[in-house]
This record gives C-alpha cells, structure tokens and sequence, in this order.
C-alpha cells in the first residue's frame, strides 16, 4: 500500500513565503514553495509581493554613512570612569545576556573584578570586625564602671505639693504681667509662701501659715488678695479627706 | 538585491574574526573593543537609523547595546554566533526606544478594511517610484515587536530560527508575529499605495 502525501495547501505555503523571499528557506522547503506557486497563480503574485517589499526594504538610502570615530569617543568617556554618566545601561539586558550574572558597576569590567585578591579583603574584613568588637567591649566595661562608682539618688518628694501642705490653701490666678517674683511678694503680703505654680495660665497655689499678717482670717486674706491690682480670680482650697497613713 | 547581512560582512583579510577579539575584550583589552565597536557600529548603524531615523538615538542604542558587550563578554557562552548575540541586545534596545516613540508619537492611521487582491497591490508596488518610502511608513505603523521581527527577515535576511535567538523566543511566536506583522503590513500598504481604495 502505498501513501500520498497531500500537497501543502495556499495557508501552508503563505507563512514559507516570507522566509523564501529573504532566502533563508531550507532546501526541501525553497522546493516545496516553488512547486507550489509554479502552479498556483494567487501564491505566486503574493510572493511577488513579498519580494516587492524585501527589495524596498533593502533599496540604499540617502543617509550618510556615520563614522564610528564620535561614537567612539563617547563610549570611551563612558569606560574612563564617569560613573555618573547620563545614560546608564538598563540592567535588564545585561540580566538577561546570563542570568547567573553577579551585578556589575556601570563601567567598570569584569576583568578588572577579578583581579580582587579576595582572601586578603576577607582577612582585613575579619581584622576590622575584631578591632571593632575590641572597641566596643573597652567602652562597655568603662561604662558599666562609671554606673557603679556614680552616686545613687532616690527621689522622696511627694509629687503633688498640695499633699503635704498643712495651712490654708488658694489657688491665685495672676494676668500675665505679674512674675514669679511679684507673685512671692503677694505672697509673703499675706504671710503666704508659694506651693505651687505657676501654671501655663500663671495660676499659683498659696499656703497661709504664721508670719506677718497672720492675724488676718483666711477669708480676709482671700478677699484682700482678690482686691489687688493683676489679680484675676482667688479661690480657697478644699481638700477631701486625707488618706490613712500606710503601715 | 544586496543583503545586508549581519553575519556575511566579511572582515578585512587578516583581521581576528569577532569571536577572537571578543575574547581578548573578555580580558579587559580596549584595543580589541574598539576593533569591536568599529566592526559593528556600522552595521548596528544602518539597521538602527532604519528602525528610528534618529542619528542620536540611534548612536545612543549602539553605545548602550556596545557597552554591555563589554561588561559581559566573559559570559558569551559560545551557543551562537557573536553577531547574534550583540544583535540580540541590540535588539532590547531598539523595542525599547521603539515602544517610547510610539508612546510618545502614537497617532490614528486611516486603515484600509478593502480585502485587495494581491495583484492590485503587487501592480501597486511595482509602478511606484516611492515604493521605498511607501513601506518604510507603512512599517511605522506596526508594533514594535512586529516591526522587528520583519525589519530582522526583511532587511538583515535572518531566519526564523535566528530570529526567535536574537528576540530570544520561540520559533512559532516569530511565525505569528511575522503573519500578523505582514497582515499589518499589507493594509497599511493599500491605504498609503492605493488610496482610491480607501475605506
């Protein structure tokens, strides 16, 4: 039994035509295309056509032939070592040229990277890294040394004055033009120290005690101060009811 | 009709082929690079100036494309030829200021939607002195990727196969591109070639 194999049809031959036209057919398939479009007149025009295109493609310009010797110059500058060239080379191509490629500086070659006598930079790396462990460990032991030998403190102050106040106490708020010394002379006025303040709004906290004036009751010193110039409200204190002394 | 062959060009008699000298760039030598540049410039050169009619652009991809050929001549592996391996980073770079021209440039074409026959455009291209020019506009109406891959048959005579190299893909992707690119072609043509035909 003998097989027949079908000629190739027009859609077969259409896509040889290209590769036919710019003559990098293979043999069978240039014999293929050409005993086709000997029979097949649409074939043959539209390879005509094709051939039409290659020779217009192909036709000489006008352009002027550019010498490579600017071009040169240019690229040179590059390789010197202006690593701040306008035009860096996008690192995709040269990703995609070998994938396994390590990354490389703009102009810098390769050749030049692997002249780098890699044990001696590691060796000096290791050296630099001891010399900076040693550094830091000096500084810690003279550090932990000062801590011992410094003075220890401990705070005992109550954080809120008014907690151990004993006298009398007013909350006092001056306008702006009365400062911390003019404050202290009302205070002292009515046998007052300061407990507290000022305040951002320049409010301070009285305490009456003993002193001059101290004949004077609370409320008359209270309703003096609210008499004096600067003065822009005088309240007493009330304070609740201390807390039990803890054990 | 000359081919200009990037592979066929011929150096001058005694001169090392490409593959010697871009060994001896590999190992870091100038003289040999510029030997290199020179050799290729003028092809890279003629093909470029086609694709963007831009003297400055084009020096610009060749400078780029040559300076990758030198920082990565130690890794040409040897699996094809040199001149398709500068011609396949060439190529990236070409697609690229491609796609931002046409980014940039892009504009609507009047495309003719007349199914002509072959012989009426064939008759078309045949009568015309602005043949050459008829098609270098009608190429500008392409993809990139469609532009080149025809741009690489039509005018630097590479196969399919060392097409789908240099584009580094697969041979049937160079095949649709090249049907869809030639379509493309083809009704850009009978619009700018027979414009009675018009739609």
């Amino acid at each position: 039994m003998s097989h027949t194999v079908a000629p190739p049809n027009c859609e077969t031959i259409a896509e040889l035509l290209p590769w036919h036209a710019n003559g990098t057919l293979g043999a069978a398939d240039r014999t293929t295309v050409d005993t086709h479009v000997a029979a097949c007149n649409a074939c043959r025009t539209t390879l005509a056509v094709e051939r039409r295109i290659v020779d217009a493609i192909r036709a000489p310009r006008d352009n002027v032939e550019q010498s490579p010797h600017a071009g040169w110059q240019k690229l040179a500058a590059r390789l010197d070592g202006d690593a701040t060239a306008e035009h860096a080379v996008d690192r995709a191509d040269a990703a995609r040229v070998n994938a396994g490629a390590e990354p490389v500086s703009i102009v810098s070659h390769p050749a030049a990277r692997r002249r780098i006598n890699w044990p001696a930079v590691l060796v000096l790396a290791v050296a630099v890294q001891a010399a900076a462990i040693a550094v830091l460990a000096v500084a810690l032991v003279r550090h932990r040394q000062a801590e011992l030998l410094a003075p220890h403190y401990r705070v005992t102050a109550n954080a809120d004055p008014t907690l151990a106040a004993t006298g009398p106490l007013v909350r006092i708020a001056f306008d702006h033009g009365v400062d911390e010394a003019a404050a202290r002379t009302f205070a002292e006025a009515v046998s007052g120290r300061i407990l507290a303040g000022p305040s951002p709004d320049n409010v301070y906290t009285f305490e009456f005690g003993p002193g001059a004036g101290a004949d004077r009751s609370v409320d008359g010193k209270v309703s003096w101060l609210r008499r004096q110039a600067h003065v822009q409200l005088v309240e007493p204190v009330v304070l609740g009811p201390r807390p039990a002394a803890k054990p | 009709m000359t081919s200009p062959d990037l592979h066929s060009e011929l150096a001058p008699a005694g001169a090392p082929d490409d593959l010697a000298l871009l060994r001896r760039v590999a190992e870091g030598d100038r003289e040999s690079f510029r030997r290199l540049y020179s050799h290729y410039h003028r092809r890279l050169n003629r093909f470029l100036m086609r694709l963007t009619r831009d003297r400055q652009l084009a020096e610009e991809v060749i400078n780029d494309t040559m300076l990758v050929v030198w920082q990565h001549a130690r890794d040409f592996r040897g699996d094809s030829r040199v001149s398709t391996w500068i011609l396949g980073i060439g190529y990236r770079r070409a697609l690229k200021s491609l796609e931002r021209r046409r980014n940039s440039t892009a504009q609507d074409v009047m495309v003719s939607t007349v199914t002509l026959p072959a012989s009426s455009l064939l008759d078309a291209l045949s009568q015309g002195a602005e043949t050459h020019d008829w098609v270098d506009v009608a190429l500008t109406h392409l993809s990139p990727e469609h532009r080149l891959v025809l741009e690489l048959a039509y005018f630097l005579g590479l196969s399919c196969e060392e097409i789908a190299e240099v584009a580094e893909c697969p041979v049937g992707t160079v095949k649709t591109r090249m049907f869809y690119g030639r379509e493309r072609l083809r009704q850009v043509l009978v619009s700018v070639a027979t414009p009675e035909q018009r739609a």
